[in-house]
């Protein structure tokens, strides 16, 4: 369950700042992802309404969505109310000091906070059922039960899938009486949502002006400065926050908007297809995750990220696959860098294409510059080839 | 939130009669205070900040793991600094994340290897909360900070930046801006290397706008940046002036 333990916080200590500094100016990382490679997100929904584990790689964010009848503030009687807590519970180490965790956790409160509250992401007016009276209080409960870096990303992945996958009773307030139904009797009903915001974090480092996203507790650690950024759908730029030790210039900032922007998308898109799943395994009545302890076993069911975005990739390799057969007599004098052959791009490559690469929303390393690869044969194209690195099980290279 | 009404009006002007790009009137003083070794006092329009600086002294505690300087922050705000009675002056969630920014904009700001082991302490108070808080605090420390003799790397400077309905960026944010629902930037920046040393930003807008309103917390801060270094100037001469060795270029 909890798989990062040590007794003491990797990355305060010089000799590992040195060597993470070191590895990023040759563009390496520890678990061998490139620098726009972001780690698998698998989501866990319990069985409960709003219910779900988050894991990021090691990772491990839980939130736990529930409502009640409360009161309206006066000075906005007709809106419900939505309260965020966050919990460090399962991170402590032996040398970390008190402050530092209760920065950590601070920050990551005001991250949700205005990721979530300010920006009006769920629709309030929609929670009250008696101006002045009667409203829905929301309570989001964030748990932390594993830090391996980036608790940002994976608690408002939590966050959002949580208060997605929540359903409310239904009510009635009639001659001023209140009556609240059971799920027996009327179907529970879902929150109003304006719009979807899920957030992105990079890290820079002075070795080298790449940044790298999604950093593990290491990376992260000793980073020179870290920006997190949070779009919704839409491409709204919901929260930012960049700083760190060493200041960052513009120009990095904006790129790192752009690609965070694309990766949000998929993000939510992702969610919003686990929810679907999930909502039919619950229809076809199959074994739900009760309690706690049935969302951390390894066999409860899993949504990854990459199996449910990979339908998406291989929609569009068949696509772009008949614009190639085409094209494909004309020389292909100007290629884009494929990180997944991890091929030099050689003149005569047929591999795949620019469109495409804008596609695939999780490496987001097309914009950065051409890192030198090692070179490796050009492989031939061939229907079905996995485009993603990650996919250890079935990669075949021809 | 309520009232998110136009930022702008029609002819152009804000909800105080100002300009999209103005800056609010800046009013500064170094070396208000006797006891602390830099202190500064910053009106940046209706919000007045206090600024004191003691160190570099002896770091206190058991860090000896870097051969940096410690930066410690205290942002307190006066229990009569907003329209309603505060009660709880320092301590609450927002004055410790104010803290933490602090201590991150001015970490970068420092020349931190001059001064290993040891520890600088930096309060800021702000007297009337009027919009831009932390930005306000920020160049008050900023100026209490030279006032110390402090190296630092170049000023550091924070400015807040909005966008108005209609897409016009706005520079410094008073206090009802910032209630009436509309976007905030605050950009803590080194305006000559043109490096951002903290950023933070709240609301929703367009990510294509990103860019104009950074642009112009920037240009804001570049403002900010010669308003005080003018300030600085002046106290030189005024404290140099019997021995006539504060003529600076």
């Amino acid at each position: 369950m909890f798989m990062n333990t040590g007794f003491f916080e990797p990355g305060k200590t010089k000799t590992e700042r040195k060597f993470i500094q070191q590895a990023v100016k040759q563009s390496q990382r520890l678990d061998g992802r490139k620098s726009g490679e972001s780690r698998d997100v698998q989501l866990t929904f319990g069985g409960e309404y709003g219910s779900v584990v988050v894991s990021l790689g090691d990772t491990k964010v839980m939130a736990q969505v529930t409502c009640d009848m409360g009161t309206p503030t006066t000075s906005r009687p007709n809106e419900g109310k939505l309260q965020l807590y966050v919990t460090l519970a399962g991170v402590s180490y032996l040398d970390s000091v008190q402050k530092t965790h209760d920065k950590r956790s601070l920050t990551l409160n005001s991250l949700l906070e205005r990721t979530f509250r300010t920006s009006r992401c769920v629709d309030l007016e929609s929670l009250c059922v008696a101006s002045e009276l009667h409203v829905w209080c929301i309570r989001v409960d964030v748990n932390v039960l594993n830090h391996d870096g980036n608790l940002y990303d994976a608690s408002t992945v939590a966050v959002l899938a949580a208060l997605m996958h929540f359903r409310r009773p239904d009510v009635t307030f009639t001659d001023g009486e209140l009556r609240t139904y059971t799920e027996k009797e009327r179907d529970m009903i879902p929150l109003l949502f304006l719009h979807y915001p899920v957030s992105v974090t990079y890290c820079i480092y002075t070795s080298n002006f790449q940044p790298f996203v999604d950093p593990t507790l290491l990376e992260e650690n000793t980073a020179d400065s870290t920006i997190i950024l949070s779009f919704n759908s839409y491409q709204e730029l919901c929260t930012l926050n960049a700083g760190g030790t060493v200041p960052t210039d513009v120009r990095t900032i904006m790129q790192c908007a752009r690609s965070a922007a694309n990766r949000c998308k998929a993000m939510v898109t992702f969610i919003r297809k686990a929810l679907d799943q999930d909502e039919q395994q619950c229809l076809e009545g199959s074994k739900r995750n009760t309690g706690m302890l049935g969302l951390m076993e390894k066999s409860s069911q899993k949504l990854s990220f990459k199996t449910l975005m990979k339908g998406d990739q291989k929609q569009q390799q068949h696509k772009t696959e008949d614009m190639d057969l085409e094209v494909e007599a004309k020389p292909n004098p100007k290629l884009e860098a494929d990180e997944e052959e991890n091929a030099d791009n050689v003149e005569n490559v047929e591999s795949d294409q620019p469109a495409q690469e804008e596609e695939l929303p999780m490496d987001d390393s097309g914009w950065l510059p051409q890192e030198p690869e090692p070179t490796i044969d050009p492989t031939k194209q061939s229907p079905g080839k996995p485009k993603r690195k990650r996919n250890k099980g079935n990669k075949k290279k021809q | 939130m309520a009232g998110n009404f136009e930022l702008l009006s029609e002819q152009g002007l804000r909800l105080d009669g100002r300009r999209p790009h103005e800056l609010r009137h800046i009013k500064c003083k170094l070396g208000v205070f006797e006891q602390p070794d830099g202190s500064a006092y910053m009106e940046q329009g209706n919000t007045k900040v206090l600024a004191a600086v003691y160190g570099p002294h002896q770091a206190k505690g058991m860090k000896t793991e870097t051969n940096d300087v410690i930066i410690n922050c205290q942002y307190s705000q006066a229990t009569f600094a907003t329209a309603e009675r505060k009660n709880r002056p320092r301590g609450d969630r927002k004055s410790l994340e104010f803290k933490m920014y602090l201590e991150q904009a001015l970490s970068a700001a420092i020349k931190s290897e001059l001064y290993p082991r040891s520890q600088i302490d930096i309060y800021v108070e702000v007297l009337q909360a009027d919009g831009a808080n932390y930005a306000v605090a920020l160049n008050a420390a900023t100026l209490a900070l030279i006032d110390a003799g402090i190296c630092l790397n170049e000023f550091i400077v924070a400015c807040t930046a909005s966008l108005s309905k209609s897409s016009i960026p706005l520079t410094d944010i008073s206090h009802t801006e910032e209630v009436s629902g509309g976007p905030m930037l605050t950009v803590a920046a080194l305006p000559n290397a043109q490096k951002i040393a903290f950023l933070e930003m709240s609301e929703r807008f367009h990510i294509d706008h990103l860019e104009t309103v950074i642009e112009t917390a920037m240009a804001g801060c570049r403002e900010i940046r010669d308003i005080l270094e003018a300030a600085v100037r002046e106290h030189l001469l005024h404290i140099g002036s019997a021995a006539d060795w504060a003529r600076v270029g």
